[in-house]
């Protein structure tokens, strides 16, 4: 139908295809005010973000979820749809340069709108396959509605990152060739992401896929990556998913300067001047923050000098042995220690000293915590594991890395 | 199914066996970490013998993983 009206009336209609934001604010309203499980820290590439999750409202109920016959809630219809039409009218395989021109055609904010919408109803998709039933964006569970999904949240997430990589590269010396409408997308983002709450850490995850990617295809000079850096204070905890997100997003183009190294350094310092009992807060917010600014296990680039390091480990090990924190000890700070260390241990290979009788108890410990709790765990984590494999192995030709994390 | 209490685990399990893996590749670096690992590998080896006994069904599940690729 949107073929066959005048060219000049394509994008009107379009635009209605693709939804409002009203639409699809009411639509999203219930799964934005539900609580991300926290075994979310394993499959999302901001990590321990979902540690830092507040004002939530667990239940539900309030708000009616509309849902079809399958189970399918209205919004994710909505997603399914769009992605139907794109692929119809050739978007989805770049068949038609006329069909391009259609979304080159709409307006900003609506481009932004579906890019956006269509991207969060993905990862939502996303995390209900890895953790079924971690948001019931459906809620009738089969192998066949698992595939029918996986496909969804390739092709959304396709359309998604080829969006953003559809511009041309910046020449030697030419400024970012970022198109407006991108730019529109990312301060959108970024204010969301300052909200600690669910919307504020799936907008996150939105902002961290952005900006890698860009950062991936040289779209972000260093002129860029510092104002983003320097327009929050990383080291109060302001802002903190938005801080973990560009962090994350930054990744290898960040690690190597300076102001990462300074960074990693004050954070390191931060911590080991928390004492147990605020471990469970100032502490955890640290923690997280430090595993966003490390380099990832394997790079070159050593994480923080040795002696620093090492008086990481120990107070890291001294919260452990705080009688009080032992007793009760946070989930979610010995998930945070757990990746710091293993990041950190490299630099501290040679160094002799108690911490490594420490470490061992530590470990033994971590599984002996777990021990008393659910059978079955295990399960469940190669089952997250075998989806991550399954959707990385589908991705792998289209992007790297971004799809499908 | 988990309840949300014991779905907490899960990420500290993750955590803590990606820091056994680091730990198990560098303790020969050192005499004092050699020793050390030496001295709790029966501990670490026990913790984590249980943890994979509490967790029934995980060979059926191994098995199928193994089957399906």
């Amino acid at each position: 139908m949107v073929r066959r009206v005048p060219e000049d009336e394509q994008a009107a209609l379009a635009e209605k295809v693709f939804f409002n934001e009203d639409q699809w604010r009411s639509n999203l309203n219930p799964f934005l005010k539900k609580a991300p499980r926290p075994s979310l820290a394993i499959s999302n590439p901001i990590g321990g973000a979902v540690f830092l999750v507040r004002g939530l409202q667990d239940d539900t109920s309030s708000e009616e979820i509309v849902r079809d016959l399958d189970g399918l809630s209205r919004v994710l219809r909505m997603a399914v749809f769009v992605i139907e039409f794109l692929k119809t009218i050739g978007v989805l395989e770049r068949k038609d340069e006329k069909a391009a021109n259609i979304l080159k055609a709409i307006t900003d904010g609506s481009r932004v709108a579906l890019l956006k919408y269509l991207m969060l109803v993905s990862i939502l998709a996303n995390d209900n396959i890895a953790i079924k039933e971690s948001n019931d964006l459906w809620n009738q569970y089969s192998s066949g509605m698992e595939a029918e999904m996986l496909e969804f949240v390739f092709e959304a997430q396709r359309f998604f990152f080829r969006s953003l990589k559809d511009e041309p590269k910046p020449g030697a010396g030419e400024a970012d060739k970022i198109p407006a409408y991108i730019f529109t997308l990312l301060d959108c983002l970024m204010d969301i992401s300052k909200q600690e709450t669910p919307e504020g850490f799936y907008s996150a995850r939105i902002l961290e896929a952005v900006i890698s990617t860009l950062s991936e295809d040289r779209k972000v000079s260093p002129d860029q990556s510092q104002s983003w850096l320097k327009s929050i204070d990383i080291r109060k905890g302001q802002d903190i998913h938005r801080s973990i997100a560009i962090l994350t997003g930054l990744g290898e183009s960040l690690e190597r300067t300076q102001e990462a190294e300074k960074l990693r350094n004050g954070l390191a310092s931060d911590i080991t001047g928390i004492p147990a009992s605020k471990a469970g807060e100032a502490g955890l917010r640290k923690i997280v923050l430090l595993n966003a600014a490390l380099p990832k296990p394997g790079q070159e680039t050593p994480p923080l000098p040795q002696q620093r390091a090492i008086f990481l480990i120990k107070h890291l090990l001294s919260w452990f042995e705080d009688e009080a924190f032992a007793v009760n000890p946070s989930h979610s700070v010995i998930v945070e220690a757990s990746k710091v260390i293993a990041t950190v241990l490299p630099v501290v290979k040679e160094l002799y000293g108690e911490h490594w009788e420490l470490l061992c108890e530590y470990v033994a410990n971590c599984w002996a915590v777990c021990l008393s709790d659910c059978i079955s765990i295990i399960i469940i984590i190669i089952i997250i594991i075998s989806v991550k494999v399954k959707l990385r192995d589908r991705c792998a030709p289209a992007s790297k890395r971004q799809i499908c994390q | 199914m988990c309840t949300s209490v014991e779905e907490a685990d899960l990420p500290v399990i993750f955590a803590s066996l990606k820091l056994f893996q680091v730990l198990k590749s560098l303790h020969k670096e050192n005499d004092d970490f050699e020793d050390a690992w030496d001295r709790q590998a029966d501990v670490m080896h026990t913790s984590l013998m249980g943890l994979l006994r509490s967790s029934r069904g995980l060979s059926s599940v191994l098995t199928w993983e193994y089957v399906n690729g």
